[in-house]
């Protein structure tokens, strides 16, 4: 078992690792060659690298055929190719990819230490669960505003793109307090920005309820340890379901079997249609 | 059918590599903007104060990222009347891009921005351009428009109301 969670969490790791420092890298070469430096590498905007971008700019893409501006093909291109891997095996973007996701969970680890198993459990439960639909309203604001005003307007309230841009000076003051909030939310909560504010996570979310292969839990072997409720970074209930299909679900793997599910084959990715759903 | 979670990765990244090698291959693959500003488009070229300017790159496509070389290069408007008129300095106009007005002009309202360059650029040049937002001009860039560019009455009007006097 022990070899088994090695590799999955080491592997989970490694692609978040090498995630955000590509993400830091493609900022910094961008900062510097604008600043006169030369470098032999392309200058490529954060924009142009962020499938967000491909998602507010599709109404723009439909009815004009161009894209809004500082945006770039490569964003649609990603958010086609992100909404492709969502379908079959859920927000594997948030749990690997996302630099941003990354980042909180790195000062999580620090409010694990502080609250011990008080950790991401201090909110109530009848505000978090209200709270969860939140990133849905942002993810309608933003397209829609964007439609509207052709401006990527969400690039001010962005912690993404303040994250890796805040030494540039070219990071609105709004997207550096959002970061700081997120960041210190983060020592309590964990992942706040995905679970409440994120609407790419909100989108990407939505194809947990249709996703080709789910989490799915065997009842037949399942001890009811909880131990898969415990690791789940956005507090879900995998230990009375059968087929997880919440829609905060960020596809990180830390419930299953070999991981933190200590008997084997009992939580597991199957394309196999199960029961209940969490 | 099972899968393990180290399959759904690789092939989730596999993919997405493959995606981003034939997105490139088909030349979908753009991560930067070119540069080049679009040309004016026909059916705007009767508003043309001076017809010899057919196919003129459209002012309404300058862009913050500009610097004062790109203007000049893409709109032949010298670099000495670009620096002169927002009161950058000469040393400095080549690389000065439009987006850094607000190092010079900190105006809590940033009246002095792109959209003031796309005006001053328009009409020095005496190519259509639509305002779309109140925008200003710093008094040098009013004076040699009035110097240099040949302003209609209604332009002239339109000065005498929207200059903003700079600090030396």
């Amino acid at each position: 078992m022990n070899t088994k969670r090695s590799r999955v969490q080491t592997l989970r790791a490694v692609v978040q690792w090498v995630m955000f420092i590509l993400v830091a890298a493609i900022a910094l070469v961008k900062y510097l060659k604008e600043s006169g430096v030369v470098i032999p590498l392309p200058e490529i905007s954060l924009h142009a690298v962020c499938p967000f971008g491909g998602v507010v700019t599709v109404y723009e893409f439909l009815t004009t055929g161009g894209l809004i501006q500082k945006l770039h093909s490569s964003a649609l291109v990603l958010m086609a190719l992100g909404l492709v891997v969502a379908f079959f095996f859920g927000p594997i973007f948030c749990g690997y990819f996302c630099p941003l996701g990354t980042w909180q969970e790195w000062i999580g680890k620090l409010g694990k230490r502080i609250f011990k198993r008080k950790y991401n459990r201090l909110l109530p439960s009848f505000i978090d669960k209200y709270l969860r639909y939140l990133r849905y309203i942002v993810l309608v604001l933003v397209v829609y505003q964007t439609a509207v005003t052709a401006k990527l307007v969400f690039a001010d309230v962005d912690p993404y793109y303040a994250l890796f841009n805040f030494y540039t000076g070219e990071v609105a003051l709004s997207a550096l307090l959002i970061l700081a909030a997120v960041t210190v939310l983060s020592l309590f909560v964990e992942r706040p920005w995905c679970k409440y504010f994120c609407p790419y996570g909100a989108l990407l979310g939505l194809f947990n309820l249709i996703r080709v292969f789910p989490v799915r839990r065997r009842e037949e072997t399942c001890i009811n340890c909880k131990k898969c409720d415990v690791a789940c970074p956005m507090n879900i209930k995998v230990s009375t379901a059968k087929a997880v299909r919440d829609h905060q679900c960020i596809s990180c793997h830390e419930c299953l079997s070999g991981v933190a599910c200590p008997v084997e084959d009992t939580v597991i990715i199957s394309s196999a249609k199960g029961g209940r759903q969490a | 059918m099972k899968i393990r979670p180290q399959t759904a990765i690789v092939l989730s990244i596999l993919f997405v590599l493959a995606g981003i090698l034939g997105s490139w291959a088909l030349g979908w693959w753009q991560t930067q903007t070119d540069r080049t500003p679009q040309r004016l488009e026909s059916q705007r070229l009767e508003d043309m104060t001076s017809p010899s300017q057919a196919g003129a790159y459209d002012p309404d496509d300058i862009r913050g990222s500009y610097t004062f070389e790109d203007i000049n290069r893409f709109y032949e408007v010298p670099l000495a009347d670009l620096a002169a008129a927002f009161t950058v300095d000469t040393d400095r106009a080549a690389g000065f891009k439009v987006k850094d007005f607000e190092t010079i002009f900190p105006d809590p309202d940033g009246e002095i921005g792109t959209s003031s360059m796309k005006l001053f650029v328009a009409w020095y040049k005496g190519l259509p351009y639509e305002l779309k937002e109140e925008s200003f001009l710093p008094a040098p860039a009013a004076a040699i428009l009035r110097e240099k560019a040949e302003i209609t009455l209604e332009q002239e009007e339109y000065l005498n109301t929207h200059t903003l006097e700079t600090q030396e």
